[in-house]
């Protein structure tokens, strides 16, 4: 069979060879690959990021400086790969510490139910009353600028979205035959808790960790943007966007690289929890 | 139908309450003396000491929240000392426009994504559905701020198709103002809805009436509007009103990149000139209009589709 008869003919199989099995492979390989260059980047990077005045400013992509320079003579494609750090740690940062705070929360009022649960449900209502940027801006706002107070006010205000993930997954599961049999081999709860029911209740809460991966470089990201995130002068992908915005209309590769790499590494991991919460999906399904 | 609805509008009470809290906490996180921290290092013993009465910062933190709640119930937040005006006052007469912003950037949301998510329900699985979803995939890794600023480069500056920045004179004229920044939050904001309403649709046309009526000869177009779309739309409802969030992140951010005078500039610029009264007020409007939200939401749903209310 020809190439166009199987295009014409099956289309449906051809979308779903395309896609369906390789997008959780290029996720996973794109994302790898930007983790590996910002890990590499002091050695990879061309120049250093933070010197003045190394090369005339605000000069086109050319063989040079790939990605051209700043107003300020700095390479861009250097300082895009350096922001690559701070940015892949606030992603990584701003999902772990909510996932282990809101997990253990979920999990005990998952496991006891009763007036833990009640508490843990009121609070997460107050909390996911509030826009997610704005409780951030405002707990930020009154703690100050920074990245060490946007990463107290990343994990007050999401680890409500794994403590409910978890909770709920733990609430339908305690009453399992295998959560059953540990109790009545006479085990204690906090073994139960955290060594039979941790392991099965932790897998949504990991795919939405990736979609959370994403929201937290976006507003890490839009605070640099707004000077109240990482400060200059390190590098940082909003920040960048922030000192490139004044020289958009006749430089606007200053502008366009780090938001590129913005939207590239977004693209990646969300592919990557795209797969992953449908193979869940698929194997939770009846 | 009315039991549902109080049981509902009852609800929010706790709710309130919990929001109440935190919003009184906020200023209560700055380190240091808050009376100071509002005022500036300059400011006179005298003034320190009529906004520590303000908020009653000399008694037990039990007594100040009460205190709080009885400002706060005469929409009293003290005064804005860059502004030199009341935060109630000058935050409130902001509303409107953010919310023209929100609603405008609502229908463009709907109207990208309704097309693009008909388009890949119906072609499941298919090669436009994988298309549309990696399109919209990368456009949920685009910063709000950033989409902002290319748009305004290509089609107001290079392009000239639409005004950048200014109100204004009569409703119409502000809504074409208003028509690039809603755009970026309509952008924004539509692959969720995409996301969302493809999921809904799907889940219809899998059901006996949708098979039935195909076997029964209905008309394609009969098909997609009077059974698909119509059914599809009321799940798809809540989404919409449980990404309001979502919603008003994306317009804080684009009312400050274009400089629209809403709420969420007012924030931004509240936080860089660290005018703590008014970031509190925003944030207790902002939480108050998504429990809003949430309720009608909630209550459009029940009403058109009476099993909510049966099951509740």
């Amino acid at each position: 069979m020809s190439v166009s008869t199987l295009a014409v003919a099956r289309p449906r199989r051809l979308g779903g060879i395309l896609m369906g099995g390789r997008s959780l492979r290029i996720g996973l390989v794109g994302f790898a690959l930007i983790a590996v260059l910002a890990l590499l980047a002091p050695w990879i990077a061309p120049y250093d990021p933070t010197a003045l005045g190394l090369a005339d400013g605000l000069q086109p992509p050319n063989a040079a400086h790939w990605f051209g320079t700043d107003q300020l003579g700095r390479d861009i494609l250097t300082r895009v790969l350096h922001a690559a750090r701070t940015d892949l740690q606030i992603g990584t940062i701003g999902v772990i510490i909510p996932l282990i705070i809101g997990a253990v929360l979920g999990l005990f009022a998952g496991y006891y139910a009763g007036w833990p649960d009640a508490i843990l449900g009121r609070i997460v209502d107050v909390v996911t009353a509030f826009p997610f940027l704005v409780l951030v801006l405002a707990i930020v706002a009154m703690l100050g600028p920074g990245l060490t107070n946007f990463y107290i006010a990343i994990t007050l205000v999401s680890w409500v979205a794994y403590a409910r993930i978890v909770r709920g997954e733990a609430l339908s599961a305690r009453g399992r035959g295998y959560i059953l049999a540990a109790r009545s081999l006479g085990y204690g709860d906090m073994r139960i808790m955290f060594r039979h029911l941790l392991p099965n209740v932790m897998v949504p809460a990991f795919v939405f960790g990736m979609s959370d991966f994403v929201l937290d470089i976006l507003a890490g990201a839009s605070l640099g943007f707004f000077g109240l995130g990482v400060q200059p002068p390190t590098p940082e992908w909003g920040v960048m966007i922030a000192e490139g915005r004044n020289f958009i209309i006749t430089a606007p590769w200053v502008v366009i690289f780090p938001g590129l790499a913005i939207i590239v590494t977004s693209f990646f991991v969300s592919l990557v929890g795209d797969s992953a919460s449908d193979i869940v999906r698929r194997v939770h399904a009846p | 139908m009315i039991r549902y609805a109080a049981g509902r509008v009852l609800a929010i009470v706790p709710v309130l309450f919990g929001v109440s809290i935190v919003v009184f906490l906020l200023i209560r996180l700055i380190p240091g003396n808050p009376a100071i921290a509002i005022l500036g290092e300059r400011a006179t013993p005298e003034l320190v000491e009529r906004v520590k009465n303000q908020l009653g910062l000399d008694l037990p933190i039990w007594r100040q929240y009460l205190h709080f709640l009885d400002n706060a119930s005469r929409l009293d937040f003290g005064p804005s000392y860059f502004y030199k005006q009341e935060v109630s006052t000058l935050t409130l007469e902001r509303i409107p426009i953010t919310l023209t912003l929100i609603a405008y950037a609502t229908v463009i949301g709907l109207v990208i994504a309704v097309p693009f998510a008909t388009w890949a329900a119906t072609r499941r699985e298919g090669l436009v559905d994988h298309a549309i979803r990696l399109l919209f995939t990368s456009v949920i890794g685009i910063p709000a701020f950033w989409m902002g600023i290319v748009l305004a480069l290509l089609l107001s500056v290079r392009w000239r198709l639409l005004p950048l920045g200014g109100v204004g004179a009569n409703l119409l004229d502000t809504l074409w103002h208003l028509t690039l920044p809603a755009l970026t939050i309509g952008l924004h904001i539509s692959p969720t809805l995409v996301r969302a309403l493809r999921s809904s649709l799907i889940e219809v046309m899998s059901s006996d009436y949708v098979t039935t009526g195909v076997a029964m000869g209905l008309r394609p177009v009969t098909r997609l509007f009077s059974y698909l779309l119509r059914n599809g739309m009321t799940p798809f409802i809540s989404t919409l009103g449980l990404n309001i969030g979502w919603l008003i992140g994306g317009t804080i951010i684009i009312e400050q990149v274009f400089g629209v005078p809403g709420v969420g500039s007012l924030l931004i610029t509240s936080i860089l000139t660290r005018d703590y009264s008014i970031i509190q007020f925003v944030a207790l409007v902002l939480a108050l209009l998504v429990i809003l939200v949430n309720l009608l939401t909630d209550l459009t749903y029940a009403l058109l589709d009476p099993r909510v209310s049966f099951r509740a």
